[in-house]
């Protein structure tokens, strides 16, 4: 049986599986895609995004953004929100990578100042920042400090010198988030996160050096400092080992619990538990330690690439006009109030693959971004650039105030290297001008553009359904492969 | 020893087949090892073991593949070979594990892959008097 036979399309950019499809579904499951990205849909994601569905005290749809394909349990590109009171949280539905996410840098430099110098910075960048497989961070935590991380997430990095004030309120919710409780958080962990503060780890992670190729929206571009042509830095990590181990302890334990109760599930990662229960509130502690450990890692980051880059041009942080732009998360669950049927109600907004994307207005957002909406980090392939864009004024109705997260696999890393075998993948690479780095070949033969969709119509799809609009096209001038 | 690599869109799996139990654990131990580095390249040592315990088999295979993870990513612990002995009480599942190998050196051994967790996604076991079979996907 094919889960695509069922899907119904609502318009250009929709398409639904309606509630009463599958037996056990609570709601209508939802895909923002066009018609195009919906040739690349895999079977097993909207099996997946089905099996969300019939989760308890899941709140007006199961969803999905475009760039959605099979993760664990929940698809890559999901959301769900369940009610607080009566509903569930599952690590299934934030990922691994807890509060994996994208940070912008932005400077007054511009394309052409990098054009003779473009690899001995990002080899300097490359040093400074450790990256790659095992990679063991240079700032030093003991247990304390760790356990402050958990409670203050980027505000550690500020109060130790490794971070800028200033930054925190362009970070998604300030870099901390309420809550974290390092008694909920296994010896497993700690161990695993003491010693990988600043660091970018491996796989997907990565930081790009790119330019703003493209303009699209000129009056929030001003207000965000972005202008053609101009350098920018992106970079894409999260909570590491830390967040691994949490979401690990938390699957088995709750995958105990579930069978002491005998509920089986159609999937053993979509284990969950009712959030407002002892375990529930345990794992969301926990989430939230790591989500601020996430926070914290790419506050450190940002502030070594910012201090390489200005030591680089021998040049102050003013000269070179170096600023945080954004910070976001994309693999995270958020408690967050919404209307539904005329009542407000808490939810726990689940994300994963997913970013949030507040229009303008909100009452969580503060200063330029109240009146522009919260800047979207969308990267793409390693080729071919990602994007800024800004929330969108159907997101809070549509979306549970979410969008995109990046292009989405369509290779896995089996068929990018028998892909690679075919094509000269470092041919390509040479050729099109952009400078790349890593520890291992392998890692940049698993990431070719050819494993990703196309981003543009990822981006197009969330564009015309209102979610989020493009603000910039970014396209690389160097990069660095974890 | 013999295993096969699985396809998965993020990721990376195993199956491994083992003639008893202890065999199928140390098949595994010994084929997480081979995607993480090349084993060829790891010299004996140091010898790491333990005890670990579940009540069930499928929590305790995904167990003692993030041992290996955790050994590896924390200890700077490298296997070039795993022993393994299985016993079943009444409650529970349990494995007597030795790990022999030495602390990661990065002149020598070449890293492959980190495995980061593994999972219950898709996971498989089959059970059958010639043999004992089972599927670990991997976060990567």
């Amino acid at each position: 049986m094919s889960y695509k036979e069922f899907l119904k399309r609502v318009d250009e950019n929709r398409v639904i599986i309606p509630k009463g499809s599958f037996e056990g579904m609570r709601v209508d499951c939802e895909i923002f895609i066009n018609r195009e990205i919906e040739k690349s849909l895999e079977d097993d994601s909207i099996k997946q995004l089905v099996n969300v569905s019939k989760l308890p005290g899941i709140v007006k749809k199961s969803l999905a953004m475009p760039d959605i394909h099979s993760g664990y349990g929940f698809p890559i590109g999901g959301v769900a929100a369940f009610d607080l009171k009566t509903g569930i949280i599952s690590p299934g539905g934030v990922g691994y990578d807890i509060n994996c996410g994208v940070r912008c840098i932005i400077t007054g430099l511009k394309r052409y100042d990098l054009k003779n110098c473009i690899k001995e910075l990002l080899t300097k960048i490359f040093l400074e920042v450790p990256s790659g497989i095992g990679s063991v961070g240079s700032v030093k935590l003991k247990k304390n400090d760790l356990k402050r991380i958990v409670l203050k997430g980027a505000f550690w990095a500020v109060e130790n010198g490794f971070g800028d004030e200033k930054d925190l309120e362009s970070i998604e919710s300030n870099g901390c988030l309420e809550g974290g409780e390092f008694d909920c958080i296994s010896e497993d962990a700690i161990e695993r996160g003491i010693s990988q503060q600043g660091t970018l780890g491996s796989g997907n992670h990565f930081l790009e050096i790119d330019y703003v190729s493209k303009i699209y929206d000129l009056d929030i571009a001003n207000k965000f400092g972005l202008f053609e042509n101009q350098i920018v830095v992106m970079l894409h990590t999260g909570s590491r080992g830390f967040g691994h181990q949490i979401c690990s302890d938390y699957v088995s334990s709750f995958s105990k619990d579930l069978r002491k109760k005998d509920i089986s599930l159609p999937d053993k990662q979509l284990v969950y538990s009712y959030f407002n229960s002892d375990s529930g509130r345990s794992y969301y502690k926990a989430m939230v330690g790591a989500a601020n450990y996430a926070f914290c890692n790419r506050e450190i980051i940002g502030y070594m690439v910012k201090k390489t880059i200005l030591k680089f041009f021998g040049k102050s942080e003013s000269d070179l006009k170096i600023e945080l732009l954004y910070d976001i998360s994309h693999n995270i669950a958020k408690i967050e109030e919404y209307e539904i049927d005329g009542v407000k109600r808490k939810l726990i907004v689940h994300r994963k693959g997913a970013t949030r994307a507040f229009p303008k207005g909100h009452p969580e957002l503060k200063g330029i971004f109240k009146e522009t909406g919260q800047p979207v980090l969308i990267p793409g392939d390693m080729l071919s650039g990602g994007y800024i864009l800004v929330g969108g004024e159907k997101s809070v109705e549509e979306s549970f105030s979410s969008t995109c997260h990046g292009a989405g696999r369509t290779l896995s890393r089996k068929e990018a290297i028998r892909f690679s075998k075919r094509t000269d993948v470092f041919e390509k690479i040479n050729e099109s001008g952009v400078f790349v780095l890593s520890q291992s070949n392998r890692t940049i033969v698993e990431e070719i553009p050819q494993a990703y969709k196309n981003v543009d119509d990822v981006v197009k799809t969330v564009q015309d359904a209102k979610l989020s609009f493009p603000v910039a096209k970014l396209l690389p001038v160097g990069v660095i492969k974890g | 020893m013999k295993y096969n690599l699985l396809d998965d869109t993020g990721d990376l799996g195993i199956e491994v087949k083992g003639e008893d139990f202890s065999k199928l654990f140390e098949n595994l131990g010994n084929s997480v090892y081979d995607i993480i580095l090349k084993r060829e390249d790891v010299f004996i040592s140091k010898v790491d073991g333990g005890v670990l315990k579940e009540d069930s088999l499928e929590d305790l295979l995904i167990k003692f593949s993030n041992m290996i993870i955790y050994k590896f990513e924390c200890g700077r612990f490298v296997g070039k070979m795993v022993k393994v002995d299985f016993r079943r009480s009444k409650n529970f599942f349990v494995v007597y594990y030795k790990i022999f190998g030495e602390r990661l050196d990065s002149s020598r051994h070449f890293i492959k892959n980190v495995l980061k967790a593994a999972t219950y996604h898709n996971f498989e076991m089959f059970e059958s008097k010639k043999y004992k079979k089972v599927k670990i996907y991997f976060d990567l």
